[in-house]
Parts: structure tokens; sequence; C-alpha cells
């Protein structure tokens, strides 16, 4: 469907707004679920939006040594290539704002830049400890970058050799034909551990395991550049989940119910936020609660070994699928 | 010198170990006193000529690893008396600790006074205070640096990095700073001084009845310990004989203390880590025994049960009631828990094999309560100089050790031995409850023959108790005719198993700091309040007295 500028743009608008309110909605669901899984009551469901509020007015701490202005700079730009990257993806039937033969690549990559810019906006700081955060946040990046890649290529390369029609790295040809119906059994398992592997890795993509000590690099924030901080991370936890949704969980429930037109494409619309709603819940709040802080080595470990076998198992397993 | 971690001993009995040490010391050694019949236990009491004391030390490492359990002075008019105590848990024959207390005369520290800082490490801290305070010089002493700093913010060189311990749920004001070489801890500073109360020069103005409520309130989790210690102390200067259901109503407090001490340290362990559910878990826990001491006394911690000569309140039949069914609760709930803790699981993998303390190691640094159990050495005041009704329970002190029988040590040791001792706590109490005799509740239950007899009392007098994180001492003075006191110190168990922490920590990854810090259980409020001010005396901003 080519849909002229001018609606594309507000097309594009419309949607970046909702994504962004959205993911505050999701985000002030998150710490609820967080909250009972820790048995606490928690914040109300609107806390995240009262915070814009009261952060827009409070003073704020800004580094003595920032000729680049990152401190304000990397979670600006962070958050706007991670709201970027929903104008690529497929909401439900609703087809993309924009397209191309390797959006896939294309969004993973502005995810990617995000959380390096959230990185070098927190390395903006006086603090002493900022160093430590940074390279435990770039070592973490580096290596769930391995696996990913494994998972993305393992995908596009099954996808391409069992003739599904679309460019193999475009997410249209996810949300056109789900994976899961094409292999057999061994097919199955391997997308499986593929999708197991992919969730493993947002947590850490989006920021929402507690790692070290010193807390992140939330910390090094204040008043409105803690604001930008906070909302280019809900923004990018948001994009990750949306991201999983469209490569393994595609399906339609208005085609389904056999609904026609723009009743199909409401129903489908809500259902794919309510798909987002729950991967972010399961992989984003759920799984810090139990596994609680981690050191900094031993997920680098964790990731750099076990994540990237376990994907390459899937692709081995896609292999057999394809071969025989 | 290496303590020999085995501890052959040398004597049969107490009054052996006497003998040896006047066939080595001679009449150095002065008057020697040899009092079986205190209530704070065994104790010798004897001088020790300055130049000698470091050989006398070495001589008592012959016996069993001599813990220095105390350091304090007495201030007279011709001089300060400093005091060291020794306690020696194995000396004779197991489970009969002997205290040796050594006194030095101020005719006897005309030259300097060797320190002991090389053979014990936390006597560094006790001395840089005597410094600090009576401008006692010691020889040896590398850092003669103020022991106490108020500065708010301490100067940290710039290639160190202050730990945020409120990251691992420690809410003290300690300023800990570690400085890193290739990604690891090297050296470590640490400040003390925000908690500061001066407690003790609090006490010296008014009489000793006076002063119990000051000792409850030193720390918010061994507030009963520390209020047991001091109690103890008067008693031993004064000689009361505490009635047998008063003493099992003090070991029945104090069981209550551990278990809510060892459950709210649980808990901040378990937060340092990250795993929230597993905190509000333990918290929920420990509801039910504040129930019970909000039951038993009106309130749910600094109970004010111990009184001088015995304890203010009985064990009502409801509270008792309140107690069984805590216990039952508490043990149902507890079994799984530690059966969950033992099979392992990320908690495991995040704590092992770090902040490792080797048994020698536990025993050169006078490692005390939990921490030196989880290393394997067994020293535990409750059976080793059995008080109040510990001496009828029949118990063993419990000490950690691996399959292989190697002695543990690591920052999970530390978290199992505390679990280990909740369920010894509820046995205790258990035993507690079914033994518990009639009788009265006072020694001495009128006010006026109290005060009588504190005023006839002339000595010092010792009081140690097993508190939740280890060995708690209080010592006081007291002169006849007089019901004020002459001197007050206490030694707190962190005070002990703080001189750990730069060992503990050299070596150590970044991320590892806070649990490693956390498993030493760490009361500055503890350390901190005790360290005194000389009268008229204040503190400049930079943190030196004028």
């Amino acid at each position: 469907m080519i849909l002229p500028w001018g609606t594309k743009a507000v097309a594009a608008v419309t949607l970046m707004l909702l994504a962004a309110l959205i993911s505050l909605l999701f985000e002030g669901a998150g710490r609820l679920v967080r909250a009972r899984g820790e048995r606490r009551v928690g914040p109300p469901l609107f806390q995240p939006f009262y915070e814009l509020v009261k952060l827009f007015g409070k003073q704020e701490q800004l580094p003595q040594d920032d000729p680049f202005r990152l401190h304000h700079g990397g979670p600006l730009i962070a958050g706007a290539l991670s709201l970027t990257t929903f104008l690529y993806m497929p909401v439900g039937s609703l087809p993309p704002v924009l397209t191309g033969g390797g959006d896939l690549i294309l969004v993973v990559t502005l995810l990617f830049l995000a959380s390096l810019a959230l990185v070098l906006g927190g390395s903006a700081s006086d603090e002493a400890t900022s160093g430590f955060d940074v390279e435990g946040e770039l070592t973490l990046l580096a290596v769930s970058s391995l696996p990913l890649a494994v998972v993305l290529s393992s995908l596009a390369w099954f996808a391409y050799r069992q003739g599904l029609p679309g460019a193999p790295f475009s997410l249209e040809t996810f949300v056109a034909k789900p994976v899961w119906i094409v292999p057999s059994w061994s097919g199955l398992l391997g997308t499986f551990i593929l999708m197991v592997a992919f969730l493993c890795l947002l947590p850490l993509q989006a920021g929402s395991l507690r790692l070290d000590l010193f807390e992140g690099l939330e910390v090094r924030y204040s008043g409105r550049g803690l604001l930008l901080f906070r909302l280019a991370r809900y923004f990018r936890s948001l994009a990750l989940s949306a991201l999983a949704v469209s490569l393994f969980f595609p399906g339609s429930l208005g085609r389904w119910l056999g609904l026609q037109e723009s009743v199909l494409l409401a129903i489908d619309f809500l259902f794919f936020w309510v798909k987002v709603f729950v991967v972010q819940m399961v992989t984003l709040f759920g799984t810090p609660v139990l596994v609680g802080r981690f050191r900094t080595d031993l997920l680098a470990r964790f990731f750099a070994l076990a994540v990237t076998g376990f994907a390459l198992a899937g692709l081995l397993l896609l292999y057999f699928d394809v071969r025989f | 010198m290496i303590f020999a971690p085995e501890y052959a001993s040398l004597a049969t009995s107490h009054q052996e170990v006497l003998n040896c040490l006047i066939e080595v010391f001679g009449e150095d050694l002065g008057t020697p006193l040899l009092d079986e019949g205190r209530p704070s236990g065994p104790v010798i009491t004897l001088t020790v000529p300055a130049s000698r004391l470091l050989a006398f030390v070495e001589r008592l490492g012959e016996f069993d690893y001599p813990h220095l359990s105390s350091v304090s002075c007495e201030e007279r008019e011709d001089g300060v008396i400093l005091h060291y105590d020794f306690s020696l848990f194995r000396a004779s024959s197991p489970g009969e600790g002997l205290m040796i207390c050594v006194a030095l005369s101020p005719q006897e520290q005309k030259g300097m006074i060797p320190s002991l800082s090389g053979l014990s490490p936390w006597a560094e801290y006790a001395e840089r205070e005597l410094t600090d305070r009576l401008a006692v010089e010691f020889q040896g002493l590398e850092n003669r640096g103020p022991l106490l700093d108020r500065r708010e913010e301490p100067t940290v060189p710039p290639d160190y990095v202050v730990l945020p311990l409120a990251a691992a749920g420690r809410t003290e004001s300690f300023a800990l700073a570690v400085r890193l070489v290739r990604g690891r801890i090297g050296s470590v500073r640490f400040h003390l001084g925000s908690l500061h109360r001066d407690v003790e020069t609090l006490a010296m103005g008014g009489d000793s009845f006076q002063a119990l409520p000051l000792a409850e309130r030193l720390c918010g989790s061994c507030s009963f310990a520390n209020a047991l210690a001091y109690v103890r102390a008067l008693e031993d200067a004064s000689g009361f004989d505490v009635p047998r259901r008063a003493r099992y109503v003090r070991s029945l407090f104090q069981e209550l203390e551990r278990l809510s001490s060892h459950l709210l340290w649980l808990a901040t362990a378990f937060h340092g880590e990250g795993q929230e559910a597993l905190l509000a878990a333990t918290l929920a826990l420990r509801e039910p025994i504040l129930d019970v001491q909000e039951k038993l006394t009106g309130k749910r911690s600094v109970s004010a049960v111990v009184a001088i000569g015995g304890v203010r309140v009985d064990l009502s039949r409801q509270g008792l009631e309140t107690l069984q069914s805590m216990l039952a609760v508490t043990r149902r709930e507890l079994r799984p828990f530690r059966d969950a803790l033992l099979r392992g699981g990320l908690l495991r993998c995040r704590m092992e094999h770090r902040g490792f303390l080797p048994k020698a190691e536990a025993v050169r640094h006078g490692a005390v309560g939990p921490v030196a159990k989880a290393s394997g050495l067994p020293v535990d005041r409750r059976s080793h100089s059995p008080y109040e009704a510990y001496g009828e329970l029949d118990f063993l002190p419990l000490i950690l050790e691996r399959g292989s029988g190697e002695a543990g040590g690591d920052v999970f040791d530390r978290l199992l031995m505390r679990v280990m001792e909740l369920s010894q706590s509820l046995d205790l109490i258990e035993k507690i409850v079914e033994g518990l005799p009639e009788g009265p509740l006072l020694a001495v239950p009128k006010r006026r023959n109290l005060v009588g007899a504190l005023k006839e009392a002339d000595g010092r007098g010792l009081g140690a108790v097993e508190g939740p994180r280890g060995e708690v001492i209080h010592a006081v003075t007291l002169h006849a005719g007089q019901t004020a006191l002459s001197s007050w110190s206490v030694t707190s168990a962190t005070r002990r198993n703080l001189s750990l922490l730069p060992r503990l920590l050299k070596g150590a990854l970044l991320d590892d700091a806070m649990a490693i810090v956390n498993s030493l259980d760490p009361c500055l409020a503890c350390v901190e309040c005790l360290l005194p001010l000389k009268a008229g005396e204040e503190l400049t901003e930079g943190g030196q007295r004028r």
C-alpha cells in the first residue's frame, strides 16, 4: 500500500506520539507487575506520567565538562531513534509507514545506536564512577550483539531458503507469513530456540536488568535530563518488545475472527499492542524480579557463551530443516 | 607471629595456665590472681610491663588463639591505666573459656607502649582512639591518624572511588573508598565519624542506673546484647547472683534478638543482590518475632527487659502462647527457605567464592560471630564461657565445613551460617521455654538495697555476651562509696570484624564489594557512638579536637 507523503507524515507523527504514550502506560503497568512480583503494592498506574510532570519542573545538576552536550544529547538522540523504529514496523494489519528491503537491519541498527547514545550520554558526567558504568554497559552491548546477529541472520536465512514472500531482511516478510507455519519439527524447535534467545536479550538491550552496585547510568541524571533519559529508555523498551512481536508473534486476530476492513484493522491494531504488552511485562519486568542483580562479568559470560551457543543451536536445527 | 590454628593445649586447668605464665614472666606479672567464681566466668587478673606485652601475647598464643577482646582505659589521678582483655577459649579444655585481664599501670607506661596491631589488626582502632583521647603513644602503630573524622565530605584521593553503601541496603554513613588496580580492588580506605554520639562521656555524668538506657540504645538490632553486657559488667563488679528464672528470660530475649537481627541482615543481603521478593519474604518472616517481643514487653525493639540483678518483665501465659505459635510458623517457613538456598541457584552463583576468609586469617584478625564460624572457627561465648541459662541448654557452637571437611569462609558461607543460626536459635528458645524455672526475677528487688550493693562494689567488671554479630564486651570500673561509673568501655563485634574489610576486599571485583561488605554485617552505630571526647572538648570542622 503506497501512501501519499502528506498522509505518511501525519501517520508517522500520530504513530510516534501514540507509541510514546503507550510506552509510558506500559512502564506504569510494568512497575506494578514488578512490585507485585516483589510482594509490594507498587506505584499507581499513571506514575510515569506524574513523574514526567514532576521532573520537568525539577532543578537539574549538569556536568561541568560536557563540550558536546552529550548529557542531554545522548538521551534525546536515543529517544528519537527508538521512536523512529516504529515507522518501519507493521502495526497489526496496518502496513509500516516507511518500508524498505532491509528494514529489519535498519531497526536493529537504530536500536543499537539508541543504546550507544544512552551510554554516551551517561558517560558525560562528573561522577568518578561513571567510567565503570560505561565500561560495563559497553561490554554488555558488545557481547549481546553477537547472539542478536546470529538470531536475526538465522531467521532471515531461513525465510530466504523457505521462500517466504518478500525480502528476507524485511519485517513485513515475517509479519505477512509467520515463521512458525513453515518448518517441520526441527525447524519449529530451531525457531523456538531462536525466539527464547531473542527474548533473553531483551532485558539487557532494554537496560532493565539491575546490573552493578552503582545502579546504572540513570543515577548520573537529574531534573529534565533524567526525564529525557527515562523517556528514551521507555521508548527503547517498547520498540524492542514491538520488534519481538513482529518477528515471532505476528498473527492476526481479525482474520482469525473473519473480520473485514476497518474492523479488522482496528482489532489487529489493538491485538498488536496487547502482544507487545505481554512480551514487555514478561521479559522486561518479570525476568528482573526472578534474576535479581547480576554481576557484569557473569552476565557477559552468559550472553557471550550460553545465549550465543543457544542461538547457534537454533540455527543448526533450522539448517537441518532446510537441508533434510 | 602465626598462631597455631589447631591450638595444641598445653594446660589441663586454668591454674596451670597461670603457672605457665608465672614460670616465664615471673615477678613481672605483679600479683596475678585467678578467680574462677566470677559471674563473668574464670578470670586471671595480672599486670604486665609494657616492655614485655608483646612477648606475653605471643606466649598466650601458644595456649590458644588469644582473642584480644577489648582494650579500655581508666583515668586516675596518677595517670591512665590501660586494660587489655584476652579471651582464651580452649586454653585448658574445649568449652571452658578463660579471660585474661592485663593491666598496664601508669608507671609502666613511661616508655612507649608496644602496639598490638601487628598481632591483632583490630587493635589499631582501639589504639588510635586512645591516642586521640589520651595522647597515649603506641610504638609500631603504622596509622596514627585521628580515628574520628567528622568532616561531612571526607577527603578521598582522586584515584579512589567511594562505594555507595546504600545500594547494598546499608544505611550507615560509612565512607568506604577503594582504589582499583586493573579492574580489581587494590587498597581500601574508610572514614568513621558520621554517627558519633560519645555515649561513654554522657554516661560518666550520671550513675550506673542511668547508663543502662544509653547502653540499650547503642544499636537497634543488638540493643539487648549491649544492655545485657553492660548489666553483666556491673553484676561482675558487684558480685550479684542473678535468679535462675531471670537468667532463662535473658537467654530467651537474646535468642529472639538474634533471630530478628539475622533476618534483618538477610533482608538487606537480598536487597543488595536485587532479590526484592526474597527481601519481602524475609521481612515477613521477621514480623512474628517482633510480634512476640511486643506481646512480651510491649515494645517491638529496644525492649528494656534487662535490669541490674535480673529482668524487668516476666513471661506471661499469653506471651508464651504467641511465642509457641511463632516458633511453629518460623520453623515451617524457614525449612524450605534454607533448602532452596542450599540447592543453589543464582544467589549462590553470585555469592560463592567471593570475599574468602581462611580460618588462619580469621584467627589472626580475631574475627567473631557468624563471620568467624563461617570460616570454621568455633568461637561462641554461649558455649565456651556459658552465661545466663546457656550452660544448662546443652548445645555446641555451629561451624561451617564443606563436604570435604574443609572450612568454608566466603560470602555465601556467611549467609548460610546465619541461616543455620536461625534454626539453632529456634531450638534454644524451645529448650528455654521447656526448662523455664519458677522463681524471682530480681536478685535485689528494692532499689535502695541495689544502690547500697553497687556502692559497696570496688573494682573492674566485665560483661561479655554473644550478640547477633558476635562477642560484645562491656567493661566498667566502680569505686566504693559511689554509684557513678569511673570508666565504661564497649567493644562491639563490628569493631573487631571491621579490620577484616581491607583483607577481604583486596583483589575483589568492584561488583562484589557490596556483597563482601554486607557479609560482615557491619554496624557502624555500635562502633562510632563510642568514640569518646574528653570533657569540655569539641570537634573542629576538620575533625580535630579542641
